[in-house]
C-alpha cells in the first residue's frame, strides 16, 4: 500500500476563525445600534451614514456574509481536509478565498452607510462588489471540488455533501438574483421588475437562508457534533434522506415571503405547501443532531462546546417548525410585516448560527494552538449569558410582533379600525423594543467574553501552522467491487454528486421562476400605469438610498384592515416599471404604497425633517440633510438610459429632454411649498423624494394623475 | 418560437399538483433507496470523522512555527 504524508493547512482556517469572532463582535454590535433606534432614533446623531435605513442591512450583511460566511470557511477548511484526507486543493485560492471574501465585507462596511444599495435584501451591494462575490465564490467552490477529487478516502461523509450544495447553488442563486444593468460606478437597476423581481429576490433570499446560513451550518453540524461528542452520527440512513429531501425542497418554498401580495396565487400556493414539507427533513436532521448524544447527555453537563451545539441544533429544530408555520397563509396574514418575523430570523442567526458557531470556536482554537481552552469557566458563562440573551431578546420581540399584527388589524364594534392613527401601534411596542435590545446587550456581551477567552488560549499554546498526516493514496480500483446504485457507490462520485445535487436545486427554481416570466397572465398589465418622470425616478433612488424600504413597505394586502388604513390592495399591473420593486418585508412605520396625494406636499417637508413635527411620539430618524443637500441630476442621462435598457418605454431621445421635464416638475412643488408657507430651493433632494412619494400609488387612482408621468415610447 | 409557445402555456394552476407529485415520489424514493442500504456501510460512512488519530500532545511536538 502505498502511504503518502501531507500536511493539513491550519493557517487558513486561524486566519477565518479570527475574522469570524472580529465579524461577530461587529455584525451584533451594529445590530444592537440598529436596536436601540427603534427607540431613541437620536442614536444616529443625525448623520446620514449611521441612520437606521443605511445600518440596517449593514448589520444584517455583517452577520450573514461576514460572521456565519467567515465561519462557515473556518468550519469547512478545517473538517474538509481531514475528511478527505488531503490538503486544500490550492493555497492561493484559500487565501484568495479568505482575502477576497473579508475585502468584499470592508467594501460593503464602506459602501452600505454611503447609502450605495441596491435595496434588495442580503443582495445590497452594488455590482462591482456582485461581480467580486463571483469570482471568491468560483475560488472557494473550485478549491473545494479540487480537495474532495483529490481526497485520499474514497467517501464523501454527510458533511460534505452539504459543503457542495452549499457551493453550487449560492453561486447560481448570486448570479440570477443579482442580474442588473449598471446606471454608474455604484448604481445599478436589475433587470427584473415588481411582480418579477419579488419573485426572484424572494427565491434568492429564501435559498440564501437555505443555502448559506443552512446548508453549510448544517455539514458543520454532521461533522463537529460527533467529534464534540465522540461518537458517531445517530443514523446515516437519516442523514441520507435529510439531505436530499432538504436540498430538493427548500428551493421550491421562496414565495411565502409574499403571500397575500400581487404574486399570483398558484406561486404563493406552492411556496406554502413546499414550506410546510420543509418540516420533516429539517426535523429528521434536527433530530440526526440531538440523537447522536444519546447516552453522553452527561457530557453535555460538563463540556461547554455540547452546550453550544444542543442549543444551537434545538434553535434549528425551532426555527424550522416556526418557518413553515409563518408560510401557512393564515399565519402570515397575521405575522407578516411584524416583528415576528425578526423573531423568527435571529431565532435562527442568535441560536442555531451563533450558538453552533462559538461552538465550533471553542473546540478549534485548543486544536489550532494545541494547548487546553483558557477557561472553561468563562465560556460557562458566555453559554449562559448568550443564552439569557437570546431568551431577553427574543421573547419580547414575540409579544411585539404578535400584539403588532392584533392592533393592526382590530375594528371596533362599529367597523372602525381601532387604532386608526399607525403611531399609537409604534409607541405601544417601544418597551417591549427596549427589553430586545436588553438582550441584544447580554448576547454581544458573550462575544466579548468570547474574544478574550479565544485570546488567552491562543496565548497560552503555539499555533501549529500545519498537521502532519498519513493515509495511503486512493487508487481507481479501489471502486472496482463497489455494488452500483448504492448512496455508498454514490458517495466516491464527486462528480455525479454534484450533478444530480445541481439538478434538484434547479428543479423547484425553474418549476417556479419560468412560467412566471413567460406566461404573460401572470401580470395583468394596467393601461393607467405610465414610468417615472426623471424628477421621481432620482426620487426613488433617493428613498433607495436612505434605506427607507427597511422600514416602509410598499405593498397593501387585501385584507379590509389593510384598505381601511392604507386604501386600494396594491395590483401587480402597478409596478411593471419598479426597477427595483420596494415592497418591503417590514413595517417599522406604515405602508407606504397609496401614500401618494395623502398630504400636502410641505406636510411631507416637515416630516423628513423632523418627524415628530407631523407625528408626535414618532420614532422615524430626521432627514435634516435632504434639505439641505443638492439634487445630483449629472447621472440622470445614464439612469434613464438603463432604465430604458431593462424594458422601461422611454422614447428614444428622451435623456435630453428630461433635465427641462425635472426643472418644470420642482418648479411646481417649490411653488406649492411655498403655498405651504415654506421656502426652499427646486434643487434640493427633498423636492424628488416628495415627488416620487406623491406618485406613490396614484396611477390607478385618477386618470388625470397619469399626466404629470414620463411619457413613453408606445 | 418556444417563447412563444411557452406563453401560452395552460394549466399553471395545475403546477401545485404535479410539485407535490414530483416531491412525493422523488421522496418516496429516497426513503426506499435508504431503508434498503447496508447497515455495515452505513456504520462506516458515520464513523469517517472520528477515524483521525486523537490530539495527543506527544505526537505533536517539533512541530510548532
Amino acid at each position: 500500500m502505498n502511504v503518502e504524508t501531507f500536511r493539513y493547512d491550519n493557517r487558513v482556517v486561524r486566519a477565518f476563525c479570527l475574522a469570524t469572532a472580529f465579524w461577530g463582535l461587529i455584525g451584533t454590535s451594529v445590530g444592537l445600534l440598529a436596536a436601540c433606534q427603534l427607540f431613541w432614533p437620536g442614536l444616529n446623531l443625525e448623520l446620514p451614514f449611521t441612520t437606521f435605513g443605511r445600518i440596517r442591512p449593514l448589520h444584517t450583511n455583517a452577520v450573514v456574509f461576514a460572521f456565519v460566511g467567515n465561519g462557515m470557511f473556518m468550519g469547512i477548511y478545517w473538517s474538509l481536509q481531514r475528511l478527505c484526507k488531503a490538503r486544500m486543493f490550492s493555497d492561493t485560492l484559500s487565501w484568495l478565498n479568505f482575502w477576497g471574501w473579508n475585502a468584499i465585507i470592508v467594501a460593503a462596511a464602506l459602501t452600505l452607510p454611503l447609502g450605495l444599495t441596491t435595496s434588495k435584501e442580503y443582495a445590497e451591494l452594488e455590482w462591482p462588489i456582485d461581480i467580486a462575490i463571483t469570482v471568491v465564490w468560483v475560488a472557494f467552490t473550485v478549491n473545494l471540488l479540487g480537495t474532495v477529487l483529490r481526497r485520499r478516502e474514497k467517501h464523501m461523509y454527510v458533511a460534505i455533501w452539504f459543503y457542495i450544495a452549499t457551493a453550487i447553488t449560492v453561486a447560481v442563486l448570486h448570479i440570477v438574483n443579482s442580474l442588473a444593468v449598471p446606471a454608474g460606478p455604484f448604481k445599478s437597476y436589475p433587470i427584473y421588475a415588481g411582480v418579477q423581481d419579488a419573485l426572484v429576490q424572494w427565491w434568492y433570499g429564501h435559498n440564501a437562508v437555505a443555502f448559506f446560513l443552512t446548508t453549510p451550518y448544517l455539514g458543520l453540524m454532521y461533522y463537529y457534533l460527533p467529534k464534540a461528542a465522540n461518537r458517531p452520527v445517530f443514523s446515516y440512513r437519516l442523514s441520507i434522506i435529510h439531505f436530499w429531501g432538504l436540498i430538493f425542497i427548500y428551493i421550491w418554498a421562496g414565495p411565502h415571503h409574499l403571500l397575500y401580495t400581487a404574486l399570483p396565487d398558484w406561486a404563493q400556493s406552492l411556496g406554502m405547501v413546499f414550506s410546510v414539507m420543509l418540516v420533516a427533513p429539517s426535523w429528521g436532521g434536527m433530530l440526526n443532531g440531538l440523537l447522536t448524544l444519546r447516552g453522553a447527555w452527561d457530557q453535555v453537563r460538563q463540556d461547554p462546546v455540547l452546550k453550544f451545539l444542543v442549543v444551537a441544533v434545538t434553535a434549528y429544530g425551532m426555527a424550522t417548525l416556526e418557518g413553515p408555520t409563518l408560510a401557512v397563509k393564515s399565519v402570515n396574514a397575521l405575522s407578516h410585516y411584524t416583528d415576528w418575523t425578526i423573531a423568527h430570523v435571529h431565532t435562527g442567526a442568535l441560536g442555531w448560527n451563533g450558538f453552533l458557531t462559538f461552538g465550533v470556536l471553542y473546540w478549534l482554537f485548543p486544536r489550532l494552538y494545541h494547548t487546553k481552552l483558557w477557561s472553561t469557566k468563562l465560556a460557562n458563562y458566555h453559554f449562559w449569558i448568550g443564552l439569557l440573551g437570546m431568551m431577553f431578546y427574543l421573547l419580547p420581540i414575540y409579544v411585539s410582533g404578535v400584539t403588532q399584527g392584533l392592533m393592526w388589524k382590530q375594528f371596533t364594534g362599529d367597523g372602525f379600525l381601532q387604532y386608526g392613527n399607525f403611531l399609537d401601534i409604534v409607541i405601544r411596542l417601544l418597551p417591549m423594543h427596549k427589553l430586545r435590545a436588553l438582550g441584544g446587550t447580554f448576547y454581544v456581551t458573550g462575544i466579548v467574553l468570547l474574544c478574550v477567552n479565544l485570546y488567552r488560549t491562543a496565548r497560552s499554546g503555539r499555533f501549529e501552522p500545519e498537521t502532519e498526516a498519513q493515509a495511503p493514496a486512493l487508487r481507481r480500483s479501489d471502486s472496482a467491487g463497489e455494488k452500483r446504485w448504492t448512496h455508498r457507490w454514490l458517495e466516491g462520485l464527486p462528480v455525479t454528486f454534484t450533478v444530480l445535487t445541481t439538478l434538484a436545486i434547479l428543479v423547484g427554481g425553474l418549476v417556479e421562476i419560468v412560467p412566471m416570466f413567460l406566461i404573460k397572465s401572470n401580470v395583468p398589465t394596467l393601461a393607467s400605469v405610465k414610468p417615472y418622470t426623471p424628477l421621481e425616478v432620482l426620487g426613488r433612488d433617493l428613498y433607495i438610498r436612505e434605506g427607507c424600504v427597511g422600514c416602509h413597505s410598499q405593498m397593501v394586502r387585501p385584507f379590509r384592515s389593510e384598505t381601511e388604513r392604507y386604501g386600494e390592495y396594491s395590483k401587480a399591473g402597478e409596478y411593471v416599471y419598479d426597477h427595483p420593486f420596494l415592497w418591503g418585508s417590514k413595517r417599522t412605520g406604515p405602508d407606504l404604497h397609496r401614500v401618494g396625494g395623502k398630504y400636502p406636499d410641505a406636510w411631507h417637508y416637515n416630516h423628513m425633517e423632523d418627524p415628530t413635527s407631523t407625528s408626535p411620539g414618532s420614532i422615524m430618524p430626521h432627514y435634516p440633510w435632504l434639505l439641505t443637500q443638492k439634487l445630483d441630476t449629472a447621472p440622470l442621462k445614464a439612469r434613464i438610459a438603463a432604465l430604458r435598457k431593462v424594458g422601461v418605454p422611454y422614447p428614444p431621445g428622451y435623456e435630453d429632454t428630461a433635465a427641462a421635464e425635472l426643472k418644470t416638475q420642482a418648479d411646481q412643488i417649490v411653488a406649492n411649498l411655498k403655498s405651504g408657507m415654506i421656502t426652499t430651493e427646486p434643487d434640493r433632494e427633498i423636492i424628488a423624494l416628495i415627488a416620487y412619494l406623491q406618485r406613490l400609488g396614484t396611477d390607478i387612482k385618477t386618470p388625470a394623475a397619469t399626466a404629470t408621468a414620463a411619457p413613453t415610447a408606445e | 418560437m418556444i417563447k412563444n409557445v411557452l406563453e401560452h402555456l395552460g394549466g399553471v394552476a395545475g403546477y401545485g399538483i404535479v410539485s407535490l407529485c414530483l416531491f412525493f415520489a422523488l421522496f418516496a424514493g429516497i426513503m426506499i433507496w435508504t431503508f434498503r442500504l447496508k447497515k455495515t456501510d452505513l456504520d462506516a460512512a458515520a464513523a469517517l470523522p472520528l477515524q483521525e488519530p486523537p490530539d495527543e500532545p506527544s505526537a505533536w511536538e517539533n512541530r510548532y512555527e
